[in-house]
């Protein structure tokens, strides 16, 4: 089948009334979510994952995945008029802030907007043109080359991490810990459960997520003063207009950004936030004049978010095709995945054409959709800023409580995510991050099964993993990733 | 940490000496790592390990928990020759205390006495993070937010939870 005729096929899928529904509600609560300071992409994809096992799993990904660029399109309002750096758009705020200072805040909003929809729209191509093809390639895969490319994706995820590589690897390490919570794939046999039954099945992934990355994160943000809010009022459809020098400046910086974007995501542990860094600090090596960058300059405001919301849609291509998310959102969707009974890999295109092909053409609608939304009603999105934070967290948590309790009907599960919310805030106060312990999570299980299943084959000699080409060209990328960044740390700085 | 902060005695800096290259946060991190890389290890020897050619379920654990601890190690002496001055973020008591506890009342309520009294209270007890706790308000965003709930879940949504039982 043609790539014309497989996106047919997809619209067909993405345009039923049910999947437009979820499509829509994915990207506006993921464009609030974004918008409002304290929750971030996870958070949000985690606390709306329950969601998933009430309806078909076509709508459920939509959903989910209209949440997680949402919340890319939303966050980089509160980076621009709030300087609160979001996960997502910490660069933005770099020079976005800048802008709103100088009273240019609408056209900062405007042509991020159109920066998120070129990037996300180049994205999208890549992942349609790229998936079947990478697809296809991996179905020869065996265990051996899917050992090595979790090695990959947890070398990249620890060593692209924010900190320290060793800080990063052991929160790999941790989660691939508690990941060995639940029943052993092989022997069928209990582990790490401390007899309580409850853990016999693991802890669920959303729990986790929520736990880390909601709960911690609002023990960190509740109760503190709030970021004045720059010119809310004086955002009008005049201001939002860009001049002929902004227009000339921005369209190569998005076009870098997109391709900068495009290619991190496709990396396990690139992702969206790795992307937008990168996006900027190529602008920065660029530019002609390097010093009006922190001051407003518009390539760095534009190339980071095309370059966040490109790697947005490409990483997607090692998510469904291997079943390795390069990111915790990509986690996230993965254990939604699972959840729903369809097993991520080299089979999910063929097997489930409509999911994919659906979820490629939401994709496109979405982000037309979001534009829709964000520009003509630009004012009530920065008046969401306005609403005094304490307001907001104890809604936020009620909807966190609630999204655990609702996937097993079980107050354990709450105490869980207070364990978890607890540590959380413990990492952070230590410097520890936590996306590479989610990764690690979903992966850890995956790496065992593989691992022992291999050397079944090779009879115990780990000579297995270097004797097949895929197998030893990842392993060496692998090393040699991890030495460059050894290398690039310990020079002072 | 200016204006507020300075009077405020539920808000406590731990910054630690910036001038020495010890960092505090690392070697506390790197422990806790080996205690945990410890704790994995001895759990793990309970399961079977089996051999390289037929790995039991205990053979992961052990090799996962030696990981942590050695990676703890590492942490625990690259400790002493930090370059980066060590600094606690400001921590404000009453919400990591009042938040956790807020998710506490949730969890013990919401079985025995049903969806509204665990939202009321997680809503009132999450509300006493702020400084200025206004019980007029949190009583009204009690029950605001109780209703909210209501609806969506039970209403819309028909999961089989009931706003009030014991």
């Amino acid at each position: 089948m043609g790539l014309l005729e497989n996106l047919a096929l997809g619209f067909g899928e993405a345009l039923t009334l049910q999947n437009l529904f979820y499509c829509f509600l994915g990207v506006t609560i993921g464009n609030f979510m974004g918008v409002i300071p304290g929750v971030g992409a996870v958070a949000a994809v985690s606390i709306l994952l329950p969601v998933t096992y009430y309806v078909p799993p076509t709508a459920g990904l939509i959903m989910l995945a209209g949440l997680y660029y949402g919340a890319v399109y939303g966050a980089v309002t509160g980076a621009i008029l709030l300087n609160i750096p979001h996960t997502v758009s910490a660069v933005e705020c770099l020079d976005g802030y800048p802008m709103a200072q100088n009273g240019r805040a609408g056209v900062a909003l405007f042509m991020t907007t159109i920066a998120s929809l070129c990037g996300s729209l180049v994205g999208v191509v890549i992942l349609a043109v790229c998936a079947p093809t990478v697809a296809e390639f991996a179905l020869t895969f065996t265990s051996i080359e899917y050992f090595s490319l979790i090695v990959l994706g947890m070398t990249g995820a620890a060593v692209l991490a924010r900190g320290s590589a060793i800080r990063s690897f052991s929160m790999v390490i941790l989660g691939m810990i508690v990941g060995i919570v639940g029943t052993d794939v092989i022997s069928g046999q209990p582990r790490f459960t401390f007899g309580f039954n409850h853990l016999s099945d693991g802890v669920s992934v959303g729990v986790i997520a929520m736990g880390l990355f909601g709960v911690a994160e609002l023990m960190g943000s509740a109760g503190r003063p709030k970021p004045v809010l720059l010119e809310s009022k004086t955002i009008t459809w005049r201001s939002l207009m860009p001049t002929a020098e902004d227009w000339r400046r921005s369209w190569p910086a998005i076009l870098r950004g997109v391709g900068v974007g495009s290619c991190l995501g496709l990396l396990p542990g690139g992702g969206a936030v790795l992307a937008s860094i990168m996006g900027y600090t190529v602008e920065k090596q660029l530019a002609r004049d390097p010093s009006r960058f922190g001051k407003g300059a518009i390539e760095g405001v534009v190339a980071p978010e095309a370059a966040a919301n490109a790697a947005c849609q490409t990483s997607f291509v090692p998510t469904l095709t291997l079943g390795i998310p390069t990111d915790p959102i990509m986690a996230v969707m993965l254990a939604a995945l699972i959840m729903k009974g369809i097993a991520p890999g080299p089979s999910l295109i063929a097997e489930h054409p409509d999911i994919f092909w659906g979820l490629v053409a939401s994709f496109i609608i979405g982000n037309v959709l979001l534009v829709i939304w964000h520009i003509p009603f630009i004012r009530i999105w920065v008046q969401l800023l306005t609403i005094p934070f304490h307001l907001l967290y104890p809604a936020v948590i009620v909807m966190i409580c609630m999204g655990v309790y609702s996937i097993h009907s079980s107050a354990t599960d709450v105490l869980l995510l207070l364990v978890f919310g607890g540590l959380g805030y413990g990492m952070r106060l230590l410097g520890f991050q936590p996306a590479p312990l989610l990764v690690g999570l979903v992966l850890g299980p995956l790496m065992e099964e593989h691992l022992r299943r291999s050397l079944i084959v090779s009879r115990g000699d780990f000579i297995v993993f270097f004797e097949r080409p895929i197998s030893v060209a990842v392993l060496t990328v692998s090393f040699l990733v991890l030495v460059l960044t050894f290398r690039k740390k310990n020079l002072p700085s | 940490m200016s204006g507020a902060s300075d009077s405020d005695k539920t808000q406590t800096d731990l910054r630690v000496s910036a001038r020495s290259n010890f960092d505090a946060r690392a070697l506390l991190g790197g422990l806790i790592a080996v205690a945990l890389g410890i704790l994995t290890i001895m759990e793990g020897r309970r399961y079977p390990s089996g051999s390289l050619l037929r790995m039991g379920p205990g053979y992961f654990p052990l090799l996962l928990g030696s990981l942590l601890a050695g990676l703890g190690a590492i942490l625990c002496v690259t400790s002493f020759f930090s370059r980066t001055s060590p600094r606690l973020e400001m921590i404000l008591w009453r919400p990591v205390i009042m938040i956790p506890a807020s998710i506490l009342c949730f969890a013990l309520l919401v079985t025995p006495f049903g969806l509204g009294p665990a939202v009321f209270a997680l809503v009132f007890v999450a509300l006493l993070s702020e400084r200025t706790f206004n019980p007029r308000a949190a009583l009204l965003m009690a029950v605001g937010m109780t209703t909210f709930v209501w609806i969506v879940f039970t209403v819309i949504l028909a999961m089989p939870y009931p706003l009030l039982t014991w």
